[in-house]
This record gives C-alpha cells, sequence and structure tokens, in this order.
C-alpha cells in the first residue's frame, strides 16, 4: 500500500508563496496527473513529494507515514525528470545500477534487476553506451528505467515527455500506459500537455497559481469543468463563453446570451438550485455544438469568419451574437462555408456548462 | 575587389601581428638564453643578441648548485625542492577544498550560503599585504610561524577565494536535475560528491590545478614571510642570487636562474595550454 496524502502544504521560497494550504489524497495504484501551466507550482508539489524541496508548513504522508522531513531515498521513490539527468560520466548500465551499488545490493540482484527493467523497457542494446551516444526517446527510457530499478512504491514523473517530438511522444505514452497497468505502482506525473494527462490519469489535478482548482477524472474535468479556469484550460480548441443572464421564469430557467437568443436551460443539472439568477457564463465544447442541427433541441445562431482543416477534424471560427466562437465536427462533412455565412447550430442541454460570472464556480 | 584576395590579404595581416607578437615576447627570452650560455668575459664585450661564440653550461651549473643565496651557497637546487614541497601538497589541498565548498554552496545551499559566497567574493579583492602582520601574529600563537606547514596553510587560505568562485560556477553550470537523481539514489553529501560531481569535473580541474600550482610557484611574498629560512622557495633564492650585492653581478647566472625558477610554470603552461582553454571553454554538460 503507498497512498500519498498531501496536509495543508504550504512552500515558500524566500517571501514568495508558491502552495498555499494544498491538500491531495492520492490512493494506492493511482495515476495521478499533475496539470496546469508554466509556473503554476507542480513540479514544487512533486519536489516536495520527493524530498528534494523543504516544506514551510504542512505534512507529507506516504504508505501512512509521516515523511515530511525524510530523505528522498527514505520515501519509496523512484523519480524521472524533465531533462533526463543520466549520469554522463557511465554507461547505461552505470546509471541503472548507480542507486543500487550505492546501496551496497548484491551484484546478481543488481544485474537480475537491469535485465528485467532493461528488457520491459528495450534498452537492452545500450545497456554498454553511454548517454550522449542515445537519442531522445532512448535516453528518457533509460530515465524511466532508472526508476524502475528501485522497485519503488510510487513513481515520480516530471515533464517526462516534453523534450521528445510528438510521434515519440505519443508512443512513450501509450508505452508510460502499458508500464502503469503491468506495474500497478502509484504515480504521479506533471505535465502541461493535456492530451497526456486527458490519456494516462485516472484522475487530473488541474493547477492554477499553487492551488488546486478541480481534482476529478479526465471525463468529468472535460464534461464538467469545475470552473471557467478549468473549462478553459481543457480542450482545444477551448471551450466556447457566451456571456448573459441566468433567470427563472414560470418553472423554466432561461439563459438570454447577452446581445442573442434566449436558451431555455431547464433540463441543466444545477449543482445548487438556482435562486436569484443573475450574470452567468454557458460553456459549449466546440464538438458538442452540430452544424447539421437535426433534432436537437437547442439552438444558436453562428456567422463564420475563418474555416480550418486539421485533418480528421475541422473548425469553424466565428462569432454568436457578437461573441467568438468556434465548432468542431468531422472532415468528412465536407464544409467550406465563406465567410460571413450565416448558419444555426444545434446542441443539447447534457453537454453544456454553466458558470457564476463573478466567482467562475461551476453553478 | 574580390572576397578572395581580400580573405588573402586579412590573413597576412593576421600573421604578420602574431609573428611580431611572438617576437616581443620571445626577444627577452633569446637574450637569457644566449646570455647565460656566455662566459662573463665575452658578455662585457658582445652585444646582447649575439649569438655565443663558445657556449658553455658552467653559469646554468652555478645557479643551480653554488651560487650565493645570502650566506649560504648551495645555489638554487634547495629552493626547487621547498618550492616542490610547498606547491604539491598546498595545490591539492587548495583545490580540493575550493570544489567540496564550491559543491556545497551550489547544490546543497546551506543557509547563508549566499553569505559566505559574497563574503569569499570580497575577501578575493582585498590586497593580500592588509593581512601580513596579523596572519603573522596568528601563525606563530599556533607555533606555524616560519614552517612548512605554515607557509602551505597560507597558499590554501589564499587560494580558496578564487577555487570556491571557479568551482561554484562551474558546478552552477551543472544540471541540477543530476543532483537530485542521484539525491533520490540515495547518495549523501559525500557519495555524490566522489561519485557523481568529481567524475565531472576534470576540465575545471586541470583549470585549478594549472591556476593553483603556477600561482603558487611564483609566489615571492609568502614565502619570504612565512616559510623561515630552511624552506624558501625558489623564487625567494632566485632573489638572493640576483641582488646579491657581493662583487660584480654574474648576469649569465642570473639569467640561468632565473629560466631555471621560471621553468616549471613554463612547462605547465607549455603542456597544458590546451585543457587550459579548453576547461574554460567547457560549459554545463549534457547529458
Ligand atoms: N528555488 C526557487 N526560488 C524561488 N522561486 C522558485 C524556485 N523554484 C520555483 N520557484 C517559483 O515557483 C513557481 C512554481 O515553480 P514550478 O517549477 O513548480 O512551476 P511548474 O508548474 O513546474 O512550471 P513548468 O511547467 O514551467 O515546469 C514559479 O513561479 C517559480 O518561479
Ligand atoms: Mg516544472
Amino acid at each position: 500500500m503507498a497512498e500519498v496524502s498531501i496536509e495543508n502544504l504550504d512552500i515558500q521560497f524566500g517571501s514568495v508563496s508558491v502552495l498555499k494550504d494544498l491538500n491531495l489524497l492520492i490512493e494506492d495504484g493511482e495515476f495521478i496527473v499533475l496539470l496546469g501551466s508554466s509556473g503554476c507550482g507542480k513540479s514544487t508539489l512533486l519536489n516536495a513529494v520527493a524530498g528534494l524541496i523543504d516544506v514551510t508548513g504542512g505534512k507529507i504522508r506516504i504508505a501512512g507515514e509521516d515523511k515530511t522531513d525524510a530523505e528522498p531515498k527514505d520515501r519509496g521513490i523512484g523519480m524521472v525528470f524533465q531533462s533526463y539527468a543520466l549520469y554522463p560520466q557511465t554507461t547505461v548500465e552505470g546509471n541503472l545500477s548507480f542507486g543500487l551499488r550505492m546501496a551496497n545490493m548484491p551484484k546478481d540482484e543488481i544485474q537480475r534487476r537491469i535485465a528485467r527493467v532493461s528488457k520491459m523497457l528495450q534498452i537492452e542494446p545500450y545497456l554498454k553506451r553511454r548517454p550522449a551516444a542515445l537519442s531522445g526517446g532512448q535516453r528518457q527510457r533509460v530515465a524511466i528505467g532508472r526508476a524502475l530499478v528501485r522497485d519503488a512504491d510510487i513513481y515520480l514523473f516530471d515533464e517526462p515527455l516534453s523534450n521528445l517530438d510528438a510521434k515519440l511522444r505519443a508512443e512513450l505514452r501509450v508505452e508510460l500506459k502499458e508500464l502503469h497497468q503491468t506495474i500497478g505502482k502509484t504515480m504521479i506525473y506533471v505535465t502541461h500537455d493535456q492530451v497526456e494527462a486527458m490519456t494516462l490519469a485516472t484522475r487530473i489535478a488541474v493547477m492554477q497559481n499553487g492551488v488546486i482548482q478541480q481534482l476529478a477524472s479526465p471525463e468529468d474535468i472535460y464534461e464538467r469543468p469545475a470552473n471557467l479556469f478549468v473549462a478553459g484550460f481543457v480542450g482545444s480548441p477551448g471551450m466556447n463563453f457566451f456571456s448573459g443572464r441566468l433567470r427563472a421564469e414560470a418553472g423554466k430557467t432561461v439563459f438570454a446570451i447577452q446581445g442573442g437568443p434566449e436558451i431555455d436551460v431547464t433540463d441543466y443539472a444545477f449543482a445548487a438550485p438556482l435562486g436569484q439568477g443573475g450574470e452567468a457564463v454557458l460553456g459549449l465544447r466546440p464538438e458538442h455544438l452540430f452544424v447539421e442541427a437535426g433534432n436537437l433541441p437547442l439552438r444558436l445562431p453562428f456567422t463564420v469568419s475563418v474555416s480550418e482543416s486539421m485533418g480528421a477534424d475541422s473548425v469553424l471560427w466565428g462569432t454568436t451574437a457578437g461573441q467568438k466562437a468556434s465548432v468542431r465536427f468531422g472532415s468528412e462533412l465536407k464544409l467550406n462555408p465563406p465567410r460571413g455565412t450565416e448558419m444555426e447550430l444545434g446542441f443539447s442541454p447534457a453537454t453544456l456548462s454553466l458558470f457564476d460570472a463573478k466567482s467562475g464556480v461551476r453553478l | 575587389m574580390s572576397s578572395k584576395s581580400e580573405k588573402i590579404m586579412a590573413r597576412i595581416g593576421v600573421y604578420a601581428f602574431l609573428v611580431i607578437a611572438a617576437a616581443f615576447f620571445l626577444m627577452p627570452f633569446y637574450v637569457m638564453i644566449v646570455t647565460s650560455l656566455k662566459t662573463m668575459d665575452e658578455i662585457r664585450v658582445t652585444s646582447i643578441f649575439a649569438v655565443p661564440s663558445a657556449p658553455t653550461l658552467e653559469a646554468w651549473i652555478t645557479a643551480w648548485q653554488s651560487a650565493c643565496t645570502g650566506l649560504k651557497c648551495n645555489g638554487l637546487s634547495v629552493g626547487f625542492l621547498n618550492s616542490v614541497l610547498i606547491m604539491v601538497p598546498a595545490t591539492v589541498l587548495s583545490i580540493l577544498l575550493g570544489a567540496v565548498t564550491g559543491y556545497a554552496l551550489s547544490f546543497w545551499r546551506p543557509r547563508g550560503a549566499g553569505i559566505i559566497f559574497g563574503v569569499l567574493i570580497v575577501a578575493a579583492f582585498i590586497p593580500y599585504q592588509v593581512f601580513i602582520y596579523p596572519l603573522v601574529r596568528m601563525l606563530s600563537q599556533v607555533g606555524l610561524y616560519n614552517s612548512l606547514a605554515g607557509i602551505v596553510a597560507i597558499h590554501v587560505i589564499f587560494g580558496m577565494p578564487i577555487m570556491v568562485l571557479l568551482f561554484r560556477n562551474y558546478y552552477a553550470g551543472l544540471p541540477r536535475d543530476l543532483f537530485s537523481a542521484a539525491r533520490v539514489d540515495g547518495g549523501g553529501f559525500w557519495v555524490i560528491f566522489v561519485r557523481l560531481i568529481l567524475p565531472l569535473s576534470p576540465p575545471i580541474l586541470i583549470v585549478a590545478v594549472i591556476l593553483q600550482s603556477t600561482h603558487i610557484w611564483n609566489d615571492f611574498l609568502f614565502g619570504l614571510v612565512f616559510a623561515g629560512s630552511d624552506n624558501q622557495p625558489m623564487t625567494v633564492l632566485l632573489n638572493n642570487i640576483v641582488n646579491s650585492t657581493q662583487g660584480e653581478k654574474a648576469y649569465n647566472v642570473n639569467m640561468a636562474a632565473t629560466i631555471l625558477t621560471a621553468a616549471v610554470p613554463l612547462i605547465i603552461y607549455l603542456a597544458s595550454g590546451r585543457w587550459f582553454v579548453r576547461g574554460i571553454a567547457a560549459g554545463a554538460v549534457k547529458g
């Protein structure tokens, strides 16, 4: 059992507070992804779990034990760094065995572990090479291998794939997912790539300015973002936001888009009963808007400005009641309307999100 | 104007400059060598540039074995040994201390690391002379004044600022993740230093060895003040030979003695110049 419990964690560098009263409970065997834009404190949080930086306040428990002040080696962790951080003066084999030799492990046990891991990661052919003689993908495999030979309970990854090209990144992503399914260990993974987050995570923690904005499964993060930040951060192109007013009238709930039509949102699953209504933001993902409205109950006007083809998908950019909007659809529709075309988009009440305009919180 | 002929002109200019510069520095050296190979009689009657008519090593032998350095007349040989005995331990110790301190400051960042570093930098710019009298008192308090250990200690202490600066800056260029990885792998302070950091340090170690060994070898002031009469380094003896006031000046012996004293740093520079430039240029280690 290796759950990680982070309680009221505060981290300051000098007078700069990077993490504030952060709480996070990671279950045994979970794949948690810390997602957020640059500088939001993801690496800081990961390094705190690893014991590489001093915490200002709060506790870090691993497998129930207080490890707040424990040395990195005493935490049962393995770590993979963005820069690989392979020891340049020694071979791949030397890199893999470095920690084991320092722990005075018997030679045959070291050999056994290196054999197992290098087979799993397919790095056997390079064992005698130095890191400088490896490609980026090979280096990252070795870096993962170096973490794996430690037989840790928890693996920490700090943007391990961000230095690789797109194709290799996709390959290694799948390998990492398989790896997690094979060994079933707890993994904490930092990235600002939302595709990695969506595909790998059992749960995603979306961070902003040192605060976790939402901790939920990828589906929940995507379908039911907890606030405007999460809604805007996840998804590409980003979610459409229309500002307007919510009001209740005659047993119905209506959202009036500023300068646009009124939309019946009675069927929306409000988190709490709507009181007075008020200023609000309606969020709709581009792929939940349909060019061929069919029998969808809700409608929006749309004026095309640009169309973009991205291979399998295409995107129309334009405006709805003067507010920016985008629509995504399968390229097989072969739609390429000229600028200025007016059209009607359909969508279903199940796919929309509503946020309080002031606080940004999901309604 | 074709760019080709321009290039040739530029090249000629560069070589002309290099030849003149080399001649400028080599001329005195040439004069020293030819003078050291002449007899005093010949020196008196020929131009300083003249090639010796009957080259002789007599002056060299005198300089090494029997020139008078004050009261004794044993030549430079004693000083050579003293200089080696001072240079080797002082170089090794100051480099080791500088490397460990630089490593601690840049990777372990103890509280007050910034202040320690600042103090060292400031210390590097204070003229030595300021410290001499207090240091004489301090060393005699602990019984190290006029001893080999004392002069070695002095060189180690005065070498610290530059050594720490050198190593700290080199280590600051190493990726910090490397250090973090070694900590996760279970390394402590010394294990990481010995197994990870030192093996990455040869470029800067070479620079440090060159800087320290030549600097310590060339030192005159500390040797004169702190070493004591039994441990006087070669430079002090050279000064005694050259400045001895008795009789006529033996230019040939003086020249030979000077070249002998300068030979060690000269050889170090010539042998390691390539490594020196490489070490200075070595940036972050990629891996
Ligand atoms: N040693 C430090 N001293 C001072 N400030 C620091 C230090 N390390 C990090 N910070 C600050 O803490 C904040 C969070 O840094 P962190 O490295 O955790 O960001 P991140 O989320 O990992 O970003 P990225 O995606 O760019 O890696 C940043 O604003 C950074 O400037
Ligand atoms: Mg980071």
